[in-house]
């Protein structure tokens, strides 16, 4: 309830699973939903919002079966209404012209390519969710253990994350 | 199972809201029962917090306006009740109190911005070298005294970036990492006690003292408090570093200056001095401290040292759930609800010193669970009920029981739902709840102890 989660979405299984075991730490302090395509990330989407949960990255592959990963992402962004929620494309094969389609419209706010090393994924998605916690002004507290704690603790020094009295 | 606990609070509130005046209840009017309602309801909401604490103060204030006062949509007028104007409910969120705050709010966001507070703590570190046990005395001290102006949090996220990179260099194996990491929380609650601006429950504490005829001085305040404050900071100093000794290893802190005298902060320190010298030197010159605090409002945004920007990041939900607390102590002063729930217990069988003893008790266990200014606005205006209700006897004083609770809420922090600063500091990983239950309740038991033995014979001294 009123969680934060990362949403990853690769029709690779096998990229799946390197992913889930590279977060293995993260995924102690936030729910990680996996799904191989954009519809099937839906209806997740969906349940979490019932919940009151927002995502607060979410790591898409462009080459998907159905919707692409760039579509999703600007869908995302725009129709979802999830600005704040940081975006990663994680991808073998997007060409120029869809990655700046992803930064312009997209608010794309990562891009990985594949292959990546698992210690590199496990230290953006930590930047990637601090930053998520400063942008939406969220309390960070309950799932500060995977979070950069020295840019939190400047962001509640700064007044930029809300102080509880 | 959390969900269904608030669930089932914000419906219990809503009952309680209603019950009172519904079954009536012998000795109060309607105005009575109606605050009685609204009490129970900020109780269980302040308590349960199924809405954030700073709503319920909101709450209380709407209730009020739309129950208690003159534009009310029922009339509860009655022969010991004439409805209150409705600005007197509106007005508890610009009280002198709040503007005094809001005053500190706007020095603090000064301090932080220029990076004043870490150029004084620097500053204020030096001279205690490099032998880990002085060092952390120095580190408690700096927090104290900063603590006391700014925000006890923004003091203690601070600190606890300038701590990390020490703790680090101690090495894994080290007890004094604990202690230090602990030393920050501790002295942050413990400063902001010195100060009227250093903590919100201060707030409702100096608002009743008012109430009472007691007018307090921002420099009166400090004569009160400060000696507490500072035995308190090196008892706990030496509470860590006997629970958590330290090795022998010299630590180097990094104190590079970084500070920069450009146009904007050098107003902003000028201010900053200027302010404290004229809330300090009251009694020479006479303008109260809630008049002094409107001018760093005036002078840093006048001369754009803060901007619209800096202003919108003020933690101006402290104010209103101060706000809420101020509002409903009115009503319950005027409704003779705190006279007669005061009345509900033969006080007049107890001697006056076991009175302040419970109250010290209660307030303690609660503000270790729920918010300290939530705690003392629920009982500080019941021990004003003692007053009313005449029930502490001839010769005691109103005034130094309402101190006894407001500073006594500021040394629960045992636990780290207790304060803000040690949730912070548990956040950081480097403690566990154990250690800081065993460090928080050492502190606090000798805090509890020094604040009676004030009560007993200190205060009274300065109050008359």
């Amino acid at each position: 309830m009123n969680q934060v989660y990362v949403l990853c979405v690769d029709d690779d299984p096998e990229d799946l699973r390197q992913i889930e075991k590279d977060l293995a730490g993260i995924g102690e302090s936030f729910p990680i939903e996996y799904a191989e395509s954009a519809e099937a990330a839906q209806p997740i989407i969906a349940h979490r919002n019932e919940e009151g949960d927002v995502p607060g990255l979410i790591i898409c592959a462009h080459v998907l079966s159905g919707e692409n990963g760039v579509d999703f992402l600007i869908r995302v962004n725009s129709d979802l209404g999830f600005v704040d929620t940081r975006k990663m494309l994680i991808t073998r094969n997007a060409t120029f012209d869809d990655t700046i389609k992803g930064l312009n419209e997209g608010r794309l706010n990562y891009f990985l390519s594949k292959p990546w090393k698992s210690d590199e994924l496990a230290q953006i998605v930590k930047e990637q969710l601090t930053e998520y916690f400063i942008r939406a002004r969220k309390n960070p507290m309950p799932q500060i253990e995977a979070l950069d704690s020295m840019r939190i603790l400047d962001a509640i020094h700064k007044g930029l994350i809300p102080r509880e009295v | 199972m959390n969900r269904y606990l608030q669930t089932g609070a914000s419906i219990l509130g809503i009952l309680l809201l209603f019950l009172p005046w519904m079954v009536g209840v012998d000795g109060l009017g309607p105005a009575g029962e109606i605050t009685f309602g609204i009490f129970l309801l900020a109780a269980v909401y302040w308590v349960f917090e199924p809405i954030p604490i700073y709503a319920t103060s909101l709450i209380v204030i709407l209730l009020q306006v739309l129950l208690l006062s003159d534009q009310g949509v029922i009339d509860v007028s009655s022969d010991s009740y004439v409805p209150e104007r409705y600005q007197v409910f509106y007005g508890a969120l610009a009280s002198p109190i709040i503007i005094l705050f809001l005053g500190g709010f706007t020095l603090a966001a000064a301090a932080v911005k220029y990076g004043i507070d870490k150029s004084l703590t620097r500053l204020l570190i030096q001279p205690f070298g490099s032998n880990p046990k002085f060092v952390c005395l120095g580190m408690m001290l700096s927090t104290g005294l900063l603590s006391a102006f700014m925000s006890n949090t923004a003091t203690t996220a601070m600190m606890m970036t300038m701590v990390i990179p020490v703790i680090a260099v101690l090495g894994p194996k080290d007890p004094f990492r604990k202690g230090v990491a602990l030393s920050i929380p501790i002295a942050a609650n413990i400063g902001g006690v010195a100060t009227p601006i250093g903590s919100p429950p201060n707030a409702i504490a100096l608002t009743a003292l008012k109430e009472q005829g007691i007018a307090i001085t921002f420099s009166t305040w400090m004569l009160l408090a400060m000696p507490l404050v500072l035995v308190m900071l090196v008892i706990s100093w030496r509470i860590l570093v006997w629970r958590f000794p330290p090795s022998k290893e010299p630590i180097r802190l990094d104190l590079s200056e970084t500070f920069q005298w450009t146009r904007n902060a050098t107003i902003a320190v000028w201010v900053f001095v200027g302010t404290a010298l004229l809330w300090i030197t009251e009694a020479l010159h006479g303008v109260s401290s809630t008049v002094v605090a409107f001018i760093p409002l005036v002078v840093l945004t006048a001369t754009g040292a803060l901007s619209a920007t800096d202003i919108r990041r003020y933690p101006w939900e402290v104010l209103w759930l101060v706000a809420g607390g101020l509002s409903m102590g009115v009503s319950l002063k005027n409704t003779g609800l705190a006279e007669w729930l005061i009345g509900l217990v033969a006080w007049e069988n107890l001697p006056v010193f076991s009175i302040a003893l419970l109250f010290v008790a209660v307030a303690y266990s609660v503000a270790n669970l729920v918010s300290n200014t939530v705690t003392a606005s629920l009982l500080i205006p019941l021990a004003t009920g003692l007053g009313a209700a005449g029930a502490l006897g001839p010769g005691a004083s109103i005034g130094t029981l309402v101190l006894l609770i407001g500073i006594v809420v500021s040394f629960s922090m045992m636990l780290p739902v207790s304060t803000p600063p040690n949730a912070i500091a548990m956040s950081t990983q480097l403690i566990k709840t154990k250690d800081m239950a065993t460090a928080g309740a050492l502190v606090g038991i000798v805090a509890v102890a020094l604040c009676v033995l004030s009560y007993l014979f200190f205060w009274p001294m300065i109050l008359g």
